[in-house]
């Protein structure tokens, strides 16, 4: 939290410096996230209170509003994530972004505050406020440094986003009115309104709202039209940030929000929501297939990745829960990787085009043996921490619900399908074309190498994240 | 025949459509006023009628009288207005000052 | 009504903030006559503002005093100071404007402070006499106003347009009027009110309420009495654009807060009825026609009806913090309106006014720092948090939220987006690549009255985004009763 608010004011002061200030700031934040973890590892892992840092001060008290920050393991998890990227997507525009640096990176480093942010609020208000914050640095993002159909992908990816976060506004608002009716006091403060009484068909209208808004963040397969376009169209960084975190806010706000609040709800809804994710995998991954765009192939592996999260989510229970987080984790780490090496190879050629790659091995071997790692990660090769996450879910989900779990298994097989695709075709075979392309330098090395570190760890041993998830989930599921 | 309020409602309402029809289908500017200041006095006589006929107060002439001021100072600035439209567009037809559209 | 009564010194103090914009004006019509100087003018005018604040704070924690038809209250003195502040942004702006394009400056001043006399007038009235005579001080003034840079045929057209129709309006107003007298034998509105509640509604009521909401409605312009306002708008120089979009506007919703009140004509569900049905067609008719739109003074002609239909919601759901929310909006309203004209004003040279969109594009690269400042309004249009409008809409919703406005309130959140789409079009314009750009951009280095006007815009619309609980009590301290 004390990252969040160190990158928030650096952040707003910020813009007309260049690219080392931003790296310091965030690497500040990072370090100090890390710190605590490491100085409270053993209080977050072993305490019985959810909550471990708690800050309140009034904003707007005649509604109710307070500007409430609290953090507690999940929030911590994601909040490292957050900065892990965030000092990675500095690093990698260092390069990429030539002109206009100074805006560029402070929209970068508004989105991380905001999502930091989102992260952290506990009062509706102030999530809703810091939920809308962060889109709109990434809307200048794409639009602004994006490829060559931006301004489209950038419309599409703010009205998409705006017409479901007004939706969970009103969703808001219903129940800070609901709540004030029943008891008297209107608040919009996250533990006044847990617990508040609706009648059956009012609490599945409130929640509908909410789950819209986070479904489209997920995103959700009728919902995510506006995935590709924006990953596609936006800077690696930018790509790199919506995969690894705007679309954790949404699977963060359904377990922090959709579901404690209207537990009934959710119960009705639980059996769809697991259909709705296995359709998700399978359509992601069918779609993800027959693209000959990289990004925007990696993008549907996104839509794939994160219909485990959905099946997971619903099936409430431990183990479940324990994979949706790991799968948040992983899944912001190696898609982010694989973005990122999507976008080491445009910065070289400057086509994303599949079908013009082919036989580069013996060129690149460092960016092969990198995008390699990352295509197994993805598919989910034990030892990495996706097969770590992707499994938990499924055994999770196995317990809560048979059929469906089993449907979306296959899920795994069209993920080795597609992801060992994207090597084959990029790095043997016969060469297509002539490139002239040196191999990683220092500064990427280090970029990867971070990413490929992590994503061992967590594979090898991942039980540091679920520890500090622990509490939480026992928590939300208490709700139940 | 004893003329009551019936009467002087019925005059206004006639005064207050006919203002209305030819604010609407004049083309001439001056005749659009015409039609504006014959509306204005329909609800003028309307005043003057409730105050006497509804037994009730003074308040309906204060009214008429404030109105009556007031339609001659926008008369006063409407027909600056039309001077100008004259002078920069040699007609003072309404029909063809159309320049903003869309 | 107050008659055969003296006016003591103290009730004159209390009339102050009306007195000097009465007085103040005068005053310059007298040395213009004498010899006419722009920067007097201007500054004399300043001035005059000034002292209307300083009077207003003075007078605030008086009790409130009914003198003349008036009521001197909390109420009306929040509303005079906020269009006191209003008049000082637009003085700002328009010194520049006047000097660029006109060649008699001095009398539109007086003109401004008349006008705003007639708003705040109209707010504190609480009577149908007062506020008629105080509706038709801001409507003449309006007129000349309008058309004032009389060269100028669009200029002299939006004028003839506006007088026509606001005259019509005006008069079936008074007709209202009228009618309501004849059922309840009285003018003022506690009278009014107080017969309304032996004898409930008749016929002849709702129809007098109906055309008193049909006049209110054509200045506010919302849907459909809107016609004028795109044409209006575009024609009129920007200043006056500004002044027609807040001043005016406001001191309607004012009169009509006061009024409704007073009168509890919302207990009535047939006005109830068309005030939503009001509501409903301009957020979505307001919004859809500012879609088409290439020129930002019509596009924001259109968005403002759109903002009224928002504004109508607080309206309906009235006792529910509806018209603290209301007044509310209706600043935050005001100072991203000042802050789009201002740039307009700011940007207009002597050949045109800055109005097509297409004129925008690639600002940011040429001029940063209004770029930004643009984009800060267009964000607050579109209710985007950190910005005034976003704390404008939270409120108005949490009033209908209150009212049990669902249908509304749904209409209120497509309609967001709707605008958000054409809002980020003009910023989208502004961060384009300036490339086929042959247009530049003049304008007068180092600090100028403008910018000042511009940056207090912003500041105003940063702070009632991120801080809004300050003026949020000061409104609910000035409720009326």
């Amino acid at each position: 939290m004390l990252g969040g608010a160190v990158a928030w004011i650096a952040g707003s002061f910020n813009q007309h410096y260049a690219r080392n200030i931003s790296l310091v700031t965030v690497l500040i934040g990072f370090v100090i996230a890390l710190v605590y973890t490491a100085t409270n590892y053993v209080h977050i892992t072993t305490s019985t209170t959810q909550w471990l840092v708690d800050y309140k001060s009034n904003w707007i008290p005649a509604y109710g509003i307070s500007f409430h920050l609290a953090m507690d393991g999940l929030s911590l998890i994601l909040i490292l994530l957050t900065l892990f990227l965030g000092v990675l997507s500095v690093l990698i525009s260092w390069k990429e972004i030539k002109e206009r640096t100074g805006f560029y990176y402070f929209n970068l480093l508004w989105i991380l505050a905001g999502v930091i942010g989102v992260f952290t609020a506990v009062d509706l208000f102030l999530f809703y406020f810091f939920w809308e914050i962060m889109l709109i640095p990434m809307y200048f993002l794409i639009g602004i440094w994006g490829h060559e159909r931006k301004i489209y992908a950038a419309y599409k990816f703010f009205i998409y986003t705006q017409a479901s976060g007004l939706l969970m506004f009103l969703a808001i608002l219903g129940l800070y009115y609901i709540h004030g009716k029943t008891t008297g006091t209107y608040s919009f403060d996250y533990f006044d309104l847990l617990g508040t009484k609706f009648e059956p068909a009012m609490g599945f209208l409130l929640m509908s709202g909410f789950l819209l808004a986070f479904a489209v963040k997920l995103p959700v397969v009728p919902l995510h039209n506006w995935l590709p376009d924006a990953h596609t169209q936006a800077p690696t960084a930018g790509s790199l940030i919506l995969a690894g975190l705007l679309l954790k806010t949404g699977a963060y706000g359904i377990i922090r929000f959709a579901i404690p609040f209207f537990p009934q709800a959710a119960h009705v809804f639980a059996p769809y929501g697991m259909i709705i994710g296995t359709i998700g995998i399978l359509y992601g991954a069918k779609l993800a297939f027959s693209q000959t765009d990289l990004k925007r192939l990696v993008a549907y592996t996104s839509v794939s990745h994160m219909g485990f999260v959905m099946l997971g989510v619903w099936a409430f229970n431990d183990l479940a829960y324990q994979g949706v987080v790991m799968q948040m984790v992983t899944h912001g780490i190696s898609t982010g990787a694989l973005f990122i090496l999507v976008g080491f190879m445009y910065e070289r050629t400057h086509t994303r085009d599949i079908n013009s790659f082919g036989g580069l091995w013996a060129q690149v071997p460092k960016l092969g043996s990198m995008m390699l790692i990352f295509a197994l990660a993805s598919l989910g090769l034990p030892g990495l921490g996706n097969f770590i996450a992707e499994f938990l879910v499924l055994s999770g989900s196995f317990k809560a619900n048979m059929v469906i779990t089993s449907i979306a298994s296959i899920g795994l097989v069209l993920g080795t399908i597609y992801s060992l695709r994207i090597f084959q075709r990029v790095f043997q075979g016969p060469k297509l074309k002539e490139w002239s392309m040196p191999d990683l330098s220092w500064r990427e090395v280090i970029v990867i190498g971070s990413l490929v570190l992590v994503i061992f760890w967590l594979g090898f041993y991942p039980q540091p994240v679920i520890n500090a998830v622990k509490p939480v989930i026992t928590n939300v599921l208490g709700y139940l | 025949m004893e003329i009551g309020l019936t009467h002087y409602l019925v005059i206004s309402a006639i005064l207050f459509s006919l203002g209305l029809y030819g604010i609407i289908t004049r083309k001439h500017a001056i005749m659009v006023l015409m039609g504006l200041e014959l509306v204005l006095n329909a609800a003028n006589i309307n005043f003057i009628a409730f105050a006497r006929y509804g037994g009730m107060n003074i308040e309906g002439h204060i009214a008429a009288i404030f109105v009556i001021i007031l339609a001659a100072a926008e008369a006063a600035i409407a027909l600056a207005i039309v001077l100008n439209i004259y002078q920069n567009f040699r007609h003072v037809n309404i029909d063809e000052v159309d320049d903003l559209k869309g | 009504m107050t008659m055969n009564k003296i006016i003591t010194t103290q009730e004159l103090l209390q009339l102050m903030p009306f007195l000097l914009m009465l007085a103040g004006p005068v005053i310059l019509l007298v040395i213009i006559a004498i010899k006419r100087n722009h920067l007097f003018s201007w500054f004399f005018t300043l001035m005059t503002f000034a002292g209307v604040l300083v009077t207003v704070i003075a007078n605030f924690q008086q009790l409130p005093l009914n003198i003349a038809m008036l009521t001197v209250d909390k109420f009306s003195l929040l509303y005079t100071g906020i269009f006191a502040i209003v008049g000082i942004v637009i003085t700002l702006l328009s010194h520049n404007y006047l000097e660029k394009t006109s060649d008699h400056k001095e009398e539109f001043y007086l003109l401004l402070v008349f006008a705003t006399l007639g708003s705040s007038l109209m707010v504190a009235s609480n009577d149908f006499v007062s506020l008629f005579l105080s509706l038709e001080v801001l409507s003449v003034s309006l007129y000349s106003m309008i058309a004032y840079l009389r060269n100028q045929d669009r200029a002299i057209e939006a004028g003839l347009k506006y007088l026509v129709l606001a005259a019509m309006s005006s008069a079936v107003l008074l007709f209202g009027i009228a009618l309501v007298y004849f059922e309840t034998g009285a003018l003022s509105y506690a009278a009014i009110g107080a017969k309304l509640g032996k004898t409930g509604f008749t016929p002849y009521l709702v129809a007098g309420f109906a055309m008193i909401i049909a006049g209110a409605g054509f200045k506010m312009s919302v849907v459909p009495f809107h016609w004028w306002t795109s044409d209006v708008y575009q024609g009129a120089n920007s200043p006056v654009t500004s002044f027609i979009a807040t001043v005016s506007k406001g001191g309607m919703v004012g009169a009509m807060i006061r009024m409704f009140t007073i009168i509890p004509g919302l207990e009535n569900n047939a006005v109830v009825l068309v005030l939503t049905i009001i509501a409903a067609a301009s957020m979505f008719l307001g919004n859809i026609l500012a879609l088409q739109q290439t020129n930002l003074k019509r596009l924001l002609a259109y968005s403002s009806i759109a903002h009224l239909g928002y504004i109508l919601i607080a309206f309906i759901s009235f006792g529910n913090g509806g018209t603290q929310a209301a007044t509310f909006y209706l600043l935050a309203y005001f100072a991203t309106t000042l802050g789009a004209f201002g740039i307009i004003a700011f940007l207009s040279t002597s050949e045109g006014e800055a109005e097509n969109i297409s004129f925008y594009k690639g600002l940011y690269w040429r001029k940063p720092a209004l770029a930004a400042f643009m984009t800060l309004v267009m964000f607050s249009l579109a209710g985007i948090p950190l910005t005034s409008g976003f704390v404008g809409k939270f409120f108005v919703a949490t009033s209908g939220v209150k009212a049990d406005l669902w249908v509304l309130l749904f209409f209120l959140a497509i309609n967001s987006v709707i605008g958000v789409y054409y809002y980020l079009r003009v910023v989208v314009m502004m961060f384009s690549n300036k490339d086929n750009q042959v247009e530049t951009i003049v304008c007068r280095k180092g600090v100028s009255a403008g910018m000042i006007a511009l940056v207090f815009v912003a500041v105003m619309i940063l702070y009632l985004g991120v801080y809004p609980s300050g003026i949020m009590e000061l409104i609910q301290k000035s409720a009326i009763n």
